[in-house]
């Protein structure tokens, strides 16, 4: 006995764990627990540094709030970047994709909307076609000179692109911030009524530029302000027409009425709902990131059992932990121990000759256990 | 998990990190002696390793670890001029760290060197004899063995220390010898 003890002047010893630490520092330790930390920082300055540190402060609390602060502002901070840069991706592939839709959107559009004649000016067919024609010409001319060529603005022309950029901008940090929490979520659901959304934002800018005067199926009217330069001549136009044949264009899809709402809503709303939003997003992803500290921490908490001699409990922890983990091998060693402890030394063996088997880290640490159970056995 | 951060897996260093803040922030306090400035000091380490250990290998990540902690912690210092006065005290214990860090030194365990334990205990001094038995063979805490000799809780810490060492030295000479 003597012997076996005289053999831990010189062996080295694990650093002294968080629970152990603070404990020690808490006086929580009995006098053979407390011997066990002393006879680690005998040999060891970080530890005896660590605890004169905390020896020296008023409550640990503060640590420990510090730490769980600490945790989340990391995962928060990595999964903001990484969220911007996607968003920023998806944002640039959903405008290039919607610059190749909108002419077959605008097409479309003069398929599904019908002309309601309220003026006898405009009765036959032909006007009516000669009227969509006249609309589609123009939004594809629009569509080119805003794509292609650039032509030089007027004043007041420039003045109303800096507004209608700005508002763009808006959307677009909107966007991203939604982008964020669809990744969170990884909710397939979510990303399609997402992108949903930001295709009818869009195509909102679409419409707007070619001023068509929505009006819906119960005879509400949704006028759309246009947003974009090149949609300004189009609007002046259309008005003088509508002004002279007094024509409304109705739009009986359903779908499309849908769309205008949507719109109406994504537009409308307010920034106290947008920071609303960003908080239950923040929330969300401190829980997910929580949930991913809780898996990893099987090991600290399965140690956590260990050091207050819940051994059964300290098993069925670290026996959630699999082989292809990187935690495996520390955790094979703590229930080695625990079965150690437990006076289970077939099955405490068993697991640390899985150590001895492998090269880790804890290979040393289980031949002396070995070491100890075999002379223990003897 | 060294490898596994440098392979690409983030969260590896977030892991081993977590599992050293304790000994981190106790340095930080001690070396700082400020709870908001040891908090910074957290952070900012966690920052450096993240850059540091993709470029360099590290064989002893606690010993290195502690290394950082510490330098990081005399950098502050250095820049808030405080450092002048204390220049000896940390030279003492730069050296403390070199005679006890089991990493960079590493511990005497083999059986042949044991051999001769029992005679090298018997030839120490009589104060590092008694603490050297009551905290290593009767596994006596501090404040046990303050109660139980009289001893200062420094003097006790001082003598355990020392015996070691001699015990270490002790043990060295006889195996050369044989």
């Amino acid at each position: 006995m003597r012997k076996s003890k005289a053999h831990n002047i010189f062996s080295n010893s694990e650093c002294l764990s968080e629970g152990q630490l603070l404990r020690y520092v808490q006086n929580e330790l009995s006098n053979l627990e407390r011997n066990e930390v002393e006879q680690h920082t005998i040999n060891c300055k970080f530890c005896s540094d660590a605890i004169e540190g905390f020896e020296s402060i008023k409550s640990i609390s503060s640590y420990q709030n510090y730490k769980k602060g600490f945790a989340t502002s990391k995962t928060s901070y990595l999964k903001y970047f990484v969220g911007i840069a996607a968003s920023v991706l998806i944002v640039v592939l959903l405008l290039n994709q919607n610059a190749h839709n909108k002419l077959e959107l605008q097409t479309d559009n003069t398929q599904i909307v019908k002309t309601k004649k309220k003026n006898s000016n405009l009765n036959s067919d032909k006007d009516v076609l000669q009227k969509k024609e006249s609309i589609h010409k123009q939004s594809k001319t629009e569509f080119e000179t805003y794509t292609k060529k650039p032509k030089p603005l007027k004043k007041k022309e420039t003045e109303r692109l800096k507004e209608n950029t700005k508002f763009i901008e808006v959307d677009i940090e909107d966007s991203t911030f939604e982008e964020d929490e669809e990744e969170i979520f990884e909710d397939s659901d979510h990303e399609s009524s997402y992108n949903k959304e930001f295709k009818v934002k869009l195509d909102y800018e679409a419409n707007a530029s070619d001023s068509i005067s929505v009006i819906s199926s119960n005879e509400s009217v949704v006028e759309n302000e246009p947003k974009e330069v090149r949609a300004l001549n189009s609007e002046k136009q259309l008005k003088e027409e509508s002004s002279t044949e007094k024509d409304e264009i109705v739009i009986s899809s359903y779908d499309l009425k849908n769309k205008v709402i949507e719109e109406k809503e994504a537009i409308s709303s307010t920034p106290i709902e947008r920071e609303r939003t960003q908080k239950t997003t923040v929330k969300s992803a401190l829980l997910k990131g929580a949930k991913k500290d809780y898996k990893q921490n099987n090991l600290e908490q399965g140690k956590e059992f260990y050091n207050n001699h819940k051994f059964k409990n300290a098993i069925t922890v670290l026996s959630k932990i699999k082989p292809s983990e990187i935690t495996y091998h520390e955790s094979i060693y703590y229930i080695g121990k625990s079965h150690q402890s437990l006076l289970n030394t077939s099955k405490a063996k068993e697991s640390f000759n899985i150590l001895i088997q492998s090269e880790n880290a804890f290979k040393k640490k289980a031949e002396i256990e070995l070491k100890k159970l075999n002379s223990k056995s003897d | 998990m060294i490898h596994h951060f440098k392979n690409g897996d983030s969260d590896a260093l977030g892991f081993l990190y977590k599992k050293h803040m304790h000994l981190i922030y106790g340095s930080c306090i001690k070396h700082l002696k400020n709870e908001e400035k040891s908090k910074d000091a957290v952070m900012e380490i966690y920052e450096h390793l993240t850059k540091v250990l993709l470029k360099h290998e590290v064989e002893h990540f606690k010993s290195w670890l502690y290394r950082v902690t510490y330098n990081h912690c005399m950098q502050i210092l250095r820049k808030e001029k405080r450092i002048a006065a204390k220049d000896d005290k940390y030279q003492e214990d730069t050296k403390s760290i070199m005679d006890f860090s089991m990493y960079n030194h590493p511990s005497i365990d083999k059986e042949d060197l044991l051999v001769h334990l029992e005679d090298c205990i018997q030839e120490l001094k009589e104060q590092q004899q008694n603490c050297i038995q009551l905290f290593y063979l009767k596994e006596l805490c501090y404040n046990e063995i303050v109660d139980k000799t009289g001893y200062a809780l420094k003097k006790v810490k001082s003598y355990i220390q020392n015996g070691k060492r001699n015990l270490s030295i002790c043990m060295s000479k006889k195996n050369e010898k044989v």
